[in-house]
């Protein structure tokens, strides 16, 4: 199925506040996980890491429910993308995770580089500002030909797939953010429908645009998604389920891409 | 003068969620205040701002996150070294 599909998992942590299912959460984590846990300065954090922890382990035990899910462990790479690191199961598979205040997001696929990125495009701050400085000239080029009343929400589409390409590649902002260009769909599309993206390499970046699929789109309103693949399918397909670790799943939907 | 004002300052946009928490020079940015990737760079921006120029912050970032350290005295101490203020 992950030869073809790649899936999304989300889950709204400020909805799960049940203590005993908290407790099952905690249960799963390893002493590391725990003590980086209590580390956070902030509630909120605190519990967002909490329930990201219990999502990344059940959601890989349902890809292989032989492997309970607090047996699942992880590293980091050099540039502190977490892996799996045991057991090594077959077929492989590998998840990239994303959150933001009130989302966390999980996007699973089979042996391939995968990257996704969740944004609040609601939250105040610098956005254009953001581009002027770190994105590349034809992108900047672009989004200040929105009006400027729509260039924040325009912003996102560029920010958040490029963070889910530079995740993809495991080199976080080691990868210069003005040496690649994301090409997003100016289409508008419903809720969780996907709106397919492409990319174009400076001098700087050996890798080929060709290999690469990115789709965006909004979990709701307040949070867009964007996700990379090094798959050469175009009919690469996504689908998207909204989970309470622990308590269940349901499918959100299946979203193929439209330019 | 010390990048330590304008580096607080900074945070204080960049991430409004520390508004009200006394910043203590070890608390790491990622691991600590949990700061995303977007506030990184928009910290970076407003760091250029106090500056009057373009501060490539980012060498700083992309060292400290790859080691998970990113704490504040570290940023501030970078800054102070390579960036002194007039």
């Amino acid at each position: 199925m992950l030869e073809t599909e790649v899936h999304l998992w989300y889950v709204e942590p400020e909805r799960i506040d049940d203590p005993a299912l908290l407790d099952a959460y905690d249960a799963l984590l390893t002493p590391a996980e725990r003590a980086r846990n209590r580390r956070y300065v902030f509630a909120r954090h605190r519990h967002q890491d909490l329930v990201t922890r219990a999502l990344v382990r059940t959601v890989l035990s349902t890809y292989h429910p032989a492997v309970e899910p607090r047996a699942w462990e992880f590293e980091a790479g050099q540039f502190g993308r977490p892996e799996i690191a045991a057991p090594l199961v077959q077929p492989t598979v590998r998840f990239n995770l994303s959150h933001t205040d009130g989302m966390v997001v999980c996007l699973v696929a089979g042996d391939q580089e995968i990257g996704v990125d969740v944004e609040d495009v609601q939250r105040t701050g610098y956005t254009v500002e953001i581009a002027d400085r770190y994105f590349s000239p034809a992108e900047v080029r672009e989004l200040r030909s929105w009006p400027a009343e729509r260039q924040p929400d325009r912003f996102f589409d560029y920010w958040t797939l490029k963070e889910a390409y530079i995740k993809a590649r495991g080199l976080g902002l080691q990868i210069p953010l003005d040496q690649f260009t994301m090409l997003p769909s100016t289409h508008q599309t419903g809720a969780q429908q996907a709106r397919s993206a492409g990319i174009t390499f400076g001098p700087s970046i050996d890798d080929d645009p060709t290999g690469w699929q990115f789709a965006s789109l909004d979990l709701t309103p307040r949070y867009r998604v964007a996700i990379a693949v090094r798959h050469p399918r175009a009919d690469l397909s996504l689908r998207i389920m909204q989970t309470v670790p622990l308590a269940g799943e349901q499918p959100a939907g299946l979203a193929g891409t439209r330019g | 003068m010390s990048w330590r004002e304008p580096v607080l300052e900074a945070l204080r946009r960049a991430a409004p969620q520390i508004n009200g928490i006394t910043l203590d020079d070890s608390l790491s940015l990622l691991n600590d205040l949990g700061l995303s990737s977007r506030q990184l760079v928009e910290l970076s921006t407003h760091i250029d701002r106090a500056a009057g120029f373009r501060v490539p912050t980012e060498e700083w970032l992309v060292n400290e996150l790859s080691g998970e350290r990113s704490q504040i005295g570290g940023l501030i101490e970078w800054l102070d070294t390579n960036y002194p203020r007039r």
